[in-house]
């Protein structure tokens, strides 16, 4: 919790500051990375913790990744692919990803309180800190894009359709959960690569970074 | 068809059957994907098992399918990654994608497909170990540091595709693992290394919060021993020599003269000694010891400025003796009188009594001396009490006593000096008897030991018969008691000496000092 608040402040003065125009976007780059960094290895310890006690049929019978609602934002799939990519189109990919995650976030924190498993609390726990890493990590993404064009500032953001409690048993509840989870972190994995490829490019002044 | 082709044909069937019925005759067994594997997330290596009653003529494929691929596609290359694996290269490895592998092993029987194994090339990242982990000490004030440092993971990280993060383990030989997480960096430093213990040091990686390498090789080092922490051994073990020997000769030194048992008190003299009193000048112990007092008075006479030869007691606490010149000393409110001389021959301390006997017989002589350091030499009355006593020719120290206090110490209203004894830890003389009557010393000593931890007002219990004619020589002496009668000095001196452990009282109420001859 003293980490998100900590990133709050950290936001809100560079908000101040950016508007004065002082921060350069390589800096506010680094930041927002640093964000998505802990994002990325939030949701990862989130999958590790829950499949200590996942019920082993649910591998086999978990949905396929493509099912994620947000298959439909395509970008780059490799490196190169990563390389060549535009920066206002990454940027703009970056911040609708996140947005998309907006509802679904809630629903996963709504449902991780009476998540049928063990380490529920923890889980619960990391949830919220999760949602407040990502609204942070999106105010800073708002000043980024602002900074950068208007082009970079276009959301096409996909809608979570999904059900709200998740299932109506425990089984499907947890095997849900663990569905949703795994999106999210291949999302924010994708938005972590984004950004620090990102970075390094507005760094090329900075050999050291990369 | 000719009869040769059919031959052949013939030939080929009966190998085949041949070849079946030595072989199993049966399509292969399932095989088993085992593991993916993606060093640096651009590509990948896939590995599977055979089962183990597969032929030799097995022969395996991999297919695969891709999310958001359509179609079946074959493992691009079988050879690069050895036998039984797939290696898929930079064109074919896309992130963020799933892959769906199956296993197919092939036979003359036919075919049995594996499991479908699926994986996400970012979940199967797993670089490999770091290398060329260098270790170098650094020896700053003899505080040794261990610096480490290593390559850092170079693919990718130059256009922030993957972002590898570092730890690090190390431990001393014969001791746990200690695991530091290092970041980014590719250096790390152990601070306050052990003197004269051998390091080992590990490091591994990871690569997008993914799954750790293995570790590094080991490798080694030796820190040396500290040298200034031998100094500084050496340095204490001597200076606890030194301080014993210290002590030791402070010991043998006290002893010498205190003839104390107690090292404690030989301590306790030496760092707290008692503050001398004031010496007259002039005046040789050793004279008085051996009995020749008219010559110790002539060369006080005549040597005011003779060196003042070593005191034995310079652990007495002396005080000036309260003297007055004049009979109302008598009559009058004796309480002035306090006098008292304080040798430390006489302890408040019981178990100290048994000492004094022997201080006694040889400090009623010293007593005497101080008796004569109160002797203000400068007075006029004093020298009249000299002279007179120099012209008595008497040899016996006696009549060095004689040579008493007067007007030490002038206080306020009175001529005599005060000496507040409220403390009975502080040692007081109660040999001033003996100073004058050395014959009786030892009894006088031990009546006045018998008493001193308690009450000094011991006056009433004097004899009056003892007070000043114990010495024979001296009663011979008419001229002594010429000198006693009349001089109110005598009876000041008899009260002197019987108040010697008087505190308060001082010479209080005995008249009958008037008539001891």
């Amino acid at each position: 919790m003293e980490g998100t608040k900590t990133l709050k402040f950290f936001v809100t003065v560079v908000c101040m500051v950016a508007v004065a125009g002082a921060i350069p976007i390589g800096d506010l780059l680094d930041l927002a990375s640093q964000h998505s960094d802990k994002l990325h290895s939030l949701s990862t310890l989130l999958t590790h913790e829950l499949d200590t006690h996942f019920p082993p049929i649910g591998h086999k019978i978990m949905p396929r990744p493509s099912m994620c609602h947000t298959a439909t934002l395509q970008g780059p799939t490799d490196k190169i692919q990563a390389l060549q990519f535009p920066e206002h189109d990454l940027l703009s990919l970056v911040r609708s990803l996140l947005q998309s995650w907006a509802d679904p976030l809630l629903v996963l924190s709504a449902n991780a309180n009476t998540l049928p498993h063990p380490a529920q609390s923890t889980i619960a726990s990391k949830v919220q800190e999760l949602r407040d890493n990502s609204n942070s990590l999106g105010h800073g993404l708002d000043i980024l894009s602002g900074k950068m064009g208007p082009a970079s500032q276009i959301l096409s953001i996909s809608p979570y359709d999904g059900n709200a409690d998740l299932g109506e048993d425990n089984i499907s509840k947890l095997l849900n959960f663990q569905f949703l989870l795994s999106c999210f972190r291949r999302d924010s994995h994708k938005i972590d690569s984004f950004l620090k490829v990102l970075r390094c490019r507005a760094a090329k002044m900075q050999p050291n970074m990369c | 068809m000719t009869l040769s082709t059919r031959l052949k044909r013939l030939v080929g069937w009966a190998l085949v059957i041949l070849i079946s019925a030595v072989s199993h005759n049966s399509p292969p067994g399932k095989p088993v994907l085992k593991q993916c594997h993606s060093p640096d997330k651009e590509i990948f290596t896939c590995w599977w098992e055979p089962n183990a009653h597969d032929g030799e003529d097995t022969t395996y494929r991999l297919l695969y399918e891709k999310e958001l691929t359509i179609g079946i596609l074959e493992c691009p290359d079988y050879h690069t990654a050895g036998k039984n694996s797939c290696f898929f290269d930079k064109n074919h490895t896309s992130i963020w994608v799933d892959y769906f592998l199956t296993v197919v092993a092939i036979n003359a029987f036919g075919n049995t497909t594996s499991d479908v194994y699926k994986i996400d090339v970012v979940d199967i990242v797993k670089p490999n170990p770091p290398e060329n982990v260098t270790l170098w000490l650094e020896l700053c004030e003899d505080i040794p540091t261990i610096h480490v440092t290593w390559n850092s993971f170079n693919i990718g990280t130059k256009c922030g595709w993957i972002t590898p993060k570092y730890q690090l383990r190390f431990k001393k030989v014969d001791s746990k693992w200690n695991i530091k997480y290092v970041g980014e960096q590719t250096q790390f430093s152990i601070y306050s290394a052990s003197p004269g213990k051998l390091y080992i040091v590990q490091v591994q990686c990871a690569l997008d919060n993914g799954a750790w390498s293995e570790w590094s090789n080991t490798t080694f080092i030796q820190v040396p021993r500290s040298e200034s922490k031998q100094h500084i051994w050496i340095l204490v073990s001597f200076s606890a020599i030194l301080l014993f020997a210290a002590v030791c000769i402070m010991f043998i030194k006290k002893k010498r003269y205190t003839n104390k048992c107690c090292l404690f008190h030989s301590i306790q003299q030496w760092l707290l000694p008692p503050v001398p009193g004031p010496r007259i000048k002039g005046i040789d112990v050793q004279l008085l010891k051996n009995g020749r007092s008219h010559e110790a008075t002539r060369a006080l006479l005549i040597n005011h400025g003779f060196p003042w030869n070593g005191m034995p007691w310079k652990n007495q606490a002396e005080e000036y003796l309260l003297v007055r010149d004049d009979n109302k000393l008598l009559n009058e409110d004796q309480k002035h009188t306090h006098g008292k001389m304080i040798s430390n021959n006489c302890h408040s301390k019981p178990n100290i009594n048994n000492q004094l006997n022997v201080h006694n017989s040889m400090n009623f002589k010293e007593e005497k001396t101080i008796l004569d350091d109160l002797v203000d030499t400068s007075q006029s009355e004093l020298v009249n009490e000299l002279n007179y006593v120099n012209t008595m020719k008497t040899d016996t120290a006696f009549s060095i006593d004689t040579i008493y206090v007067r007007n030490v110490k002038p206080v306020e209203n009175s001529r005599y000096v005060d000496i507040q004894r409220q403390d009975v830890d502080m040692e007081y003389s109660t040999v001033r008897e003996p100073m004058l009557f050395p014959e009786k010393q030892n009894k006088v000593i031990n009546r006045q030991q018998e008493r001193l931890p308690y009450d000094y007002t011991r006056v009433k219990e004097v004899n009056g018969d003892m007070l000043l004619l114990q010495d024979p020589s001296f009663r011979n002496n008419t001229q002594n008691t010429d000198y006693i009668n009349p001089t109110p000095l005598h009876p000041v001196t008899e009260k002197v000496h019987e108040c010697a452990e008087s505190l308060n009282d001082g010479y209080v109420d005995n008249p009958h000092t008037h008539n001891v001859k």
